[in-house]
C-alpha cells in the first residue's frame, strides 16, 4: 500500500471479512429451521434473509433456532430490536421475507399482516 | 452464502488440549453436512477463560463452548450449524449467585462482566496469522494517521497525556521513556519489545502475541517513527513457539503489504523489525542483560544510568517496552489519550491484564480496570478457591513480587498500591494461594527460583540468594531457631539494597513479604516443629487412628514402600515412621479419614 488513503480503501474492503462478529446490529432476524420448518421451506427462507443481508451491507444478524413455534404457524421469523422487543412473523416465505426484511429492517416498519396473532 | 463464523482458541493452552484437531475436524464436518459454503472456521487467540478450554464460539449466534473435545465437533456442527439447536451440555453459562438463575448471555457472566479489553482488544475475535482481520478491526490505522497528521513530538505527547506506564513491571511512564529517547541526537535509534516473559505462571505477553501480533507490530513502528529509529527487536523467548511462529507470518505480511520496510505509506519513513530469540533465562527480562543478550553477549546485567534511552543496544539510544504496554498504543492513537486516561486510577491509566493461576476455579487471562480490587478480580472473576477450600494469600509480581491476604483485598490495585503493601504489579502473573499453601514453602519456591536464575554477576545476589535458601530450608525441615529469622530479615534487606540488578534488589520481595504477613506460619515451623498447611515434609507424620480405621488394608495396598502394616479384616493398621516416605498416598486413598496427618 503506498498511502494512508489507499489503506483506509483496503480496511473498507476488508471489514466484510469480520462483519458476522459485529453483533451491534439495530435488529436480531432469527429462522427456526427445526425438522417442521424445515419441511415447509424455513431453509430458503433463511437463505433469502441471509443474501438480503449481505447485498445491503449487513443492516441486521440472520440466524437460526431451533422450532420454537406450532407446526401450523412455521416457517417462523423472529425479529428482535434493540430494547428487546419480538416480533413473530408466521407462515413465511420468500416473497414474505423480502417484504418484511425491506420493510422492518430497513425501513422499520413492522409488516403487521404477516405477524403471528398478538403482534409481538 | 457464508452467515456462520466458527472461532476456536489456537493458543498455548487450548492448542495443548486439542485445538488444532477441533479445527480440522471442524473443515471435515462441514463439507460431511453440506455447509462449507455458509461456515467459516476461523483460528483466533485467547478468549480468557482458559480453564474451560478449548474454547469454541460461534458467531452470530454468540454462542460460547468450552472443554470441548475433537468428538463433540460433529454433534455441534450437526445439531447447531445445521439445525440452530444449541449443544445445552456444551454451553458456557454460569449461575447468578444472588437469583440462582442460570446466565446464558456471555457479557452477563461475571467472568466477563468486569473486564474491560483494551490489550487484549483483538484476541478471540481476529485470526491472528491474517492481516486483512486486524486491518478490518482498524489495524494500522493508527499508525497511517501518526504518519500522515501528526509529528513525532506530537505522538509522544499524546502516550505521555494519557498516562501509560510500562506493563512489563516497573512501571515507569511511557511516554516519557519515549521523549528520553527522542531528545537524544543519533545517527542510529532502536526500538526493543521486551517478550521475554519469565514469572512463574505469567501468560499475558504470549497471549498477546499469539492472539494479535499486529498490535504490538504497529505500536513498535509508532514508536519508531516517534522517537527516529529505523530498527526494532523483538526478544523473545525460543519456548514461546506458537507466538515466534505468528510473530514471523505477521511481520511478512506487514511486509507485503508495505507496512513495514522501506517508505511506509508513502509517508517516508522506514522501519523494519527482526525477531531475537532468547533461552530462557529469567535475566534477559531485565532490559540491560536483554540488549547484551541482542548484541550476542551473555546476558549479564550492567549498572545504570546510563539508561537505555541513551545509550541501549550497540551503544545507541533505546527504548524496551513490555508486549502488553505497547499492545495499548495503537488504541491510544486511535481513541486519543484522554480516553485512555479516563480508565483507572489517578496514578495509573487503563487496563492491566492478569494470568489468574493457582488455586483458583477460572484460571486465565483476564484486562481489568485499574482500580478494581483484589477482591473482584479473585472472587467475582476468578471465582474463588475451588473445593470450598480457604483463601490464604495472593502473589502478585512473580519471584520479584510478595503475597498479599485476605487484609488487602479491598484494596484498588494500582502500581503504588500493590508496593505499599509490599508486593508489586509485576508484569501481571497472579497466583492464588488456599488453605493447603505453606507460605514459608512458597517464599522458598520463589527464592529457588532465583538461586537459578541469578546470573552470578554480582556477590548479594549470586551469594546472599543462596544462603537465604539454605536458611528457608533448615526451616522448613524444622531445625530453624528463632535467631535465625532475624538473620533472615538482615540478609534480605543486604540482597535488596546491594544488588546491581532488579532481580537482585526485588529477589527477597517473597520472604520478607511472607515474613511480614505470616510470621506466625514461620514460628510454627520453629517452635511446634510443626507445618500447618501440611506441606513441609519433614515435618509431617502419618498415624493412623485405630479407632476409625475400619482393616480395609486399601492404604497398605497403596504405599509404595510397604510401610504399612496389619491384617485385613482384623487388625487396625500401623504406619511405620522409619519407612513411611510421607508420600501421602494413605492419607489420600483412605475413606474412612482413619489416616491422621500432623
Amino acid at each position: 500500500m503506498k498511502s494512508f488513503e489507499e489503506l483506509l480503501k483496503f480496511k473498507d474492503e476488508v471489514k466484510k471479512n469480520i462483519v458476522l462478529r459485529n453483533l451491534d446490529k439495530p435488529y436480531k432476524v432469527v429462522v427456526e429451521v427445526g425438522s417442521n420448518g424445515v419441511e415447509n421451506g424455513a431453509k430458503k427462507v433463511l437463505n433469502c434473509l441471509v443474501q438480503l443481508m449481505v447485498e445491503n451491507d449487513y443492516p441486521c444478524i440472520v440466524t437460526q433456532s431451533d422450532n420454537v413455534q406450532f407446526f401450523e404457524y412455521v416457517p417462523v421469523v423472529n425479529v428482535y430490536d434493540q430494547e428487546g422487543n419480538q416480533f413473530v412473523y408466521v407462515n413465511v416465505n420468500e416473497q414474505k421475507a423480502t417484504e418484511i426484511f425491506n420493510s422492518h429492517i430497513m425501513n422499520n416498519s413492522v409488516v403487521s399482516e404477516y405477524l403471528a396473532k398478538g403482534g409481538k | 452464502m457464508e452467515r456462520i463464523n466458527v472461532l476456536v482458541c489456537a493458543v498455548s493452552g487450548c492448542a495443548s488440549s486439542n485445538s488444532l484437531l477441533i479445527i480440522q475436524k471442524f473443515e471435515e464436518m462441514i463439507i460431511k453436512y453440506g455447509l462449507k459454503d455458509e461456515v467459516r472456521i476461523i483460528k483466533t487467540g485467547c478468549f480468557g477463560l482458559c480453564q474451560k478450554g478449548p474454547i469454541v464460539v460461534i458467531y452470530p449466534d454468540d454462542i460460547y463452548y468450552s472443554h470441548v473435545k475433537v468428538e463433540d465437533i460433529e454433534e455441534i456442527v450437526r445439531e447447531h450449524l445445521g439445525k440452530g439447536k444449541v449443544v445445552d451440555r456444551l454451553q458456557l453459562t454460569d449461575i447468578d449467585q444472588k437469583t440462582k438463575e442460570k446466565i446464558v448471555d456471555i457479557k452477563k457472566i461475571p467472568f466477563y462482566a468486569k473486564q474491560n479489553r483494551i490489550a487484549l482488544h483483538n484476541c478471540g475475535v481476529i485470526n491472528p496469522e491474517d492481516v486483512n482481520e486486524y486491518i478490518a478491526r482498524d489495524g494500522y490505522i493508527a499508525l497511517g494517521k501518526v504518519l500522515e497528521t501528526m509529528k513525532p513530538s506530537e505522538v509522544v505527547d499524546v502516550i505521555e497525556k494519557s498516562g501509560l506506564r510500562g506493563r512489563g513491571g516497573g512501571g515507569f511512564p511511557t511516554g516519557k521513556k519515549w521523549h528520553f529517547a527522542a531528545i537524544e541526537q543519533s545517527d542510529e535509534k532502536y526500538v526493543i519489545c521486551n517478550a521475554d516473559e519469565g514469572d512463574p505462571g505469567a501468560f499475558m505477553d504470549r497471549s498477546i502475541l499469539e492472539g494479535d501480533p499486529h498490535s504490538v507490530i504497529e505500536a513498535m513502528a509508532i514508536s519508531a517513527y516517534a522517537i527516529g529509529a529505523k530498527l526494532g527487536y523483538i526478544y523473545i523467548r525460543a519456548e514461546y513457539p506458537i507466538a515466534v511462529g505468528r510473530l514471523k507470518i505477521a511481520i511478512k505480511q506487514a511486509h507485503d503489504l508495505g507496512l513495514l520496510g522501506e517508505n511506509i505509506l508513502g509517508s517516508g519513513f522506514n522501519f523494519d523489525i527482526e525477531i531475537r530469540l532468547g533461552a530462557g533465562a529469567f535475566v534477559c527480562g531485565e532490559e540491560t542483560a536483554l540488549i547484551a543478550s541482542i548484541e550476542g553477549k551473555r546476558g549479564n546485567p550492567v549498572p545504570k544510568p546510563p539508561f537505555p534511552a541513551k545509550s541501549g543496544v550497540w551503544g545507541k539510544p533505546t527504548i524496551i517496552n513490555n508486549v502488553e504496554t505497547f499492545a495499548n498504543v495503537p488504541q491510544i492513537i486511535l481513541n486519543g489519550a484522554e480516553w485512555f486516561a479516563s480508565v483507572g486510577t489517578e496514578k495509573s491509566k487503563g487496563t492491566k491484564v492478569f494470568a489468574l493461576g493457582g488455586k483458583i476455579t477460572n484460571t486465565g487471562l483476564v484486562e481489568i480496570p485499574m482500580g478494581t480490587t483484589l477482591r473482584e478480580v479473585i472472587f467475582d472473576i476468578g471465582g474463588g478457591c475451588p473445593n470450598g477450600k480457604k483463601f490464604k494469600a495472593v502473589q502478585t509480581g512473580g519471584p520479584s513480587g510478595g503475597c498479599l491476604t485476605e487484609n488487602d483485598l479491598d484494596v484498588p490495585i494500582d502500581y503504588d498500591n500493590l508496593i505499599e503493601r509490599g508486593s508489586m504489579m509485576g508484569s501481571g502473573g497472579m497466583i492464588v494461594l488456599d488453605e493447603d499453601n505453606c507460605m514459608v514453602d512458597v517464599a522458598r519456591f520463589y527464592l529457588e527460583f532465583i538461586v537459578d536464575e541469578s546470573c552470578g554477576k554480582c556477590t548479594p545476589c549470586r551469594v546472599g540468594t543462596k544462603r537465604l535458601l539454605e536458611m528457608l530450608t533448615t526451616i522448613c525441615k524444622g531445625e530453624g531457631t528463632l535467631e535465625l529469622l532475624d538473620e533472615i530479615e538482615e540478609l534480605c534487606y543486604h540482597i535488596k539494597n546491594n544488588s546491581l540488578c532488579g532481580l537482585g534488589q526485588s529477589a527477597a520481595n517473597p520472604v520478607l513479604s511472607t515474613l511480614k504477613n505470616f510470621k506466625d506460619e514461620y514460628i510454627a515451623h520453629i517452635v511446634d516443629k510443626r507445618c500447618p498447611a501440611g506441606v513441609c515434609k519433614a515435618l509431617l507424620h502419618y498415624s493412623i487412628e485405630p479407632e476409625k480405621c475400619r482393616k480395609c488394608s486399601l492404604c497398605a495396598r497403596s504405599c509404595p514402600v510397604d510401610a504399612i502394616s496389619g491384617v485385613a479384616g482384623q487388625t487396625p493398621f500401623y504406619i511405620d515412621p522409619s519407612k513411611c516416605i510421607k508420600c501421602g498416598s494413605c492419607y489420600g486413598i483412605c475413606r474412612f479419614e482413619a489416616i491422621k496427618r500432623g
